[in-house]
């Protein structure tokens, strides 16, 4: 037990270390396509390949970093309405089984993304547009983010499984 | 089994898996992935998987999403809007119902920075709702209508519902956003008028504010909000005319605002860092599911799903109206037990092909759809804006009331989708003014 306790905080730091770079990504991106539009009109030089760079590492960053994050927040969406009606012990059932099924499709996810990226990174991938931009690097965003939210699915189905580490959603959801 | 069949009990199960409480981008994911492996094979699923996340998330079109979020969570925070009801009400409090109305005002300024109903509703429902109880308005209309007005969020750009509307029909977004502009304005219209005839037949609903106002008073109200009000007309005006890009002016509208936050020194370090944690926040959940959706269009293309559904109701005869009339049903049925984007995403597989096959303008259904999913957002049981009132609200006003004081604004809302359905230039008349 405390072994899990151990593991759900490493997750919790993880989490948080990938949405505080996902969030870095965002200002990045504001400050960088603002700053292009600036250059462009006033300047008639642009910043080379901010499409690209937004395109394929802030983007990328800004969609799989945060993942694992919103998922120990709660924030993905799902239907609470049907879930309401049932009896707490049913609710834990259920939400067991949506933990389970979320942590397998991440998993998947993981791994496969994991292979494509190593696969990239062998032949170097990048794109020509203004420069050459080596993008290869962010292929490995994908895997890193759904790895982790399937472990903190499964840290989630572990703890409906047997109400293991005796913190309860809310206080997690503060802390 | 056929794949038609297949395609069916796929689209079954994921009706299922979300009703179990499964996350709706993993239960389309789950759903698409599986479906795919019975008709075609293992190879080609896992082929989908291994593309999508990334090709779907390496777009520059997509990239306007965070952008647009971004500006209206750092308006929010710094409540640089907080202003528009201070203006909006001493320009608007001399009409019978005049802080309700002065609520609507406001919320439709507030809509031209921010892209999402929620946000709206609850900046106005932070800053009105008091005001109006404090005048001893009638609790259901005073929480009521700010949950109503909040809808406008997503009918006057920016609009995150169009935006993802126009990422999957592939419709031009400039275009998209100016045909929200004439729905949004006639939805504040139309609940305000309704407020004037409901104070007007029963004055205690909402007791007249009695206080002088001077023309100065007015026009420096004004001063507080133009700033904020000019950032978003600058940034349109940009888009519309084809200078920027829908992510350039979401990045522009970002910077300026923080820009102007920072001037004005309302922006505090947890604020800034509330807005960046949820935009990325809400950027990555919508994220989740468009990418789920996306292989669910995959899969429904492979299945001929949506093709053989479109044949169908051509086939029927039935006049577009009719079918745009039984999709409002179906959207107003989906929305009561799921987020807009939600069903947005869910529903576009589906009904895109058919709407092409009946040769329907894809800008007036985009908009129409988007007012569809805004209706969801306060019809019982799970209206979101009246949970974020709620939330604001607190213990002296029961969820009830709220629900009882929007049931008058929901009658206003069934006027303006009969309007946009019967008189469809309301939607279409600026875009084509402008190309």
């Amino acid at each position: 037990m405390r072994a899990l306790m151990a593991v759900d905080a490493i997750l919790s730091r993880t989490s948080h270390v990938l949405l505080l770079l996902s969030g870095i990504a965002l200002v990045a991106m504001m400050l960088q396509v603002s700053a292009d539009v600036v250059a462009k009109y006033l300047f008639h030089s642009p910043i080379k390949s901010t499409l690209d760079v937004v395109t394929y590492y802030y983007m990328v960053a800004l969609t799989f970093l945060p993942l694992a994050a919103v998922e120990r927040g709660g924030g993905h969406i799902a239907v609470e309405l049907l879930t309401q009606v049932f009896s707490p012990r049913w609710r834990n059932r259920l939400a067991l089984l949506s933990a389970l099924v979320s942590c397998a499709f991440f998993g998947v996810l993981g791994v496969i993304t994991l292979s494509t990226a190593i696969q990239k990174f062998h032949i170097g991938e990048y794109v020509m547009g203004t420069l050459h931009l080596q993008i290869w690097p962010s292929r490995f965003f994908v895997p890193i983010g759904f790895c982790l939210i399937a472990m903190v699915c499964l840290a989630k189905a572990l703890r409906d499984a047997f109400g293991l580490f005796g913190v309860s959603q809310e206080d997690e959801r503060n802390g | 089994m056929g794949d038609l069949s297949i395609a069916l009990i796929v689209c079954g199960a994921l009706i299922g898996l979300m009703l179990l409480g499964v996350n709706i981008g993993v239960a389309l994911g789950v759903s698409a992935f599986i479906g795919t492996w019975i008709i075609l094979n293992l190879d080609v699923a896992l082929g989908v998987l291994s593309g999508i996340p990334y090709d779907f998330a390496a777009s520059w079109k997509l990239s306007s999403i965070p952008m647009f979020l971004f500006m209206g969570y750092l308006c929010y925070h710094a409540k640089l809007t907080d202003g528009l009801f201070r203006a909006a009400r001493l320009w608007l409090s001399n009409l019978p119902g005049g802080l309700a109305i002065s609520s609507i005002g406001a919320a439709a300024g507030f809509s031209a920075v921010t892209g999402s109903s929620v946000a709206c509703a609850a900046a106005m429902g932070r800053i009105a709702v008091p005001e109006m109880l404090k005048s001893g308005y009638d609790k259901g209309l005073a929480s009521g209508v700010v949950a109503a007005a909040g809808t406008i969020g997503s009918l006057i750009p920016p609009s995150i519902l169009l935006l993802l509307y126009g990422i999957f029909a592939q419709v031009p977004i400039g275009q998209l956003f100016l045909g929200g502009v004439g729905p949004g304005i006639l939805t504040a219209l139309l609940y305000s008028l309704m407020i004037i005839l409901r104070v007007r037949a029963n004055p205690r609903l909402a007791p007249r504010v009695v206080e002088s106002i001077s023309w100065r008073d007015r026009f420096s109200a004004l001063v507080d909000v133009w700033p904020v009000l000019a950032i978003a007309a600058g940034v349109f005006a940009g888009l519309f005319a084809g200078l920027f890009t829908p992510t350039e002016a979401g990045a522009i509208g970002a910077s300026l605002s923080l820009i102007l936050a920072l001037a004005r020194r309302t922006l505090t370090r947890a604020g800034f860092l509330a807005a960046v944690k949820e935009t990325v926040w809400t950027t990555a959940a919508i994220f989740v599911i468009a990418i789920g959706a996306h292989m669910l269009t995959r899969f429904l293309a492979l299945a001929g799903l949506a093709d053989a559904l479109a044949g169908l109701v051509v086939d029927t005869g039935f006049h577009p109206l009719i079918v745009m009339a039984g999709m409002a049903v179906i959207y107003l049925i989906l929305g009561m037990f799921l987020d807009p984007i939600g069903i947005m995403l869910l529903t576009l597989p589906i009904f895109l092909p058919v709407v092409e096959a009946l040769d329907i303008d894809l800008i007036w259904f985009g908009v129409l759809v988007t007012k569809y999913l805004e209706i969801a957002l306060i019809t019982p049981p799970v209206g979101l804006n009246v949970f974020v009132i709620k939330g604001v609200v607190g213990k002296e006003i029961p969820t009830s009331t709220i629900f009882h004081g929007i049931l008058w604004f929901i009658v206003a809302d069934l006027g303006t989708i009969t309007l946009m359905l019967l008189i469809p230039e309301i939607v279409v008349a600026l875009p084509n003014a402008f190309w």
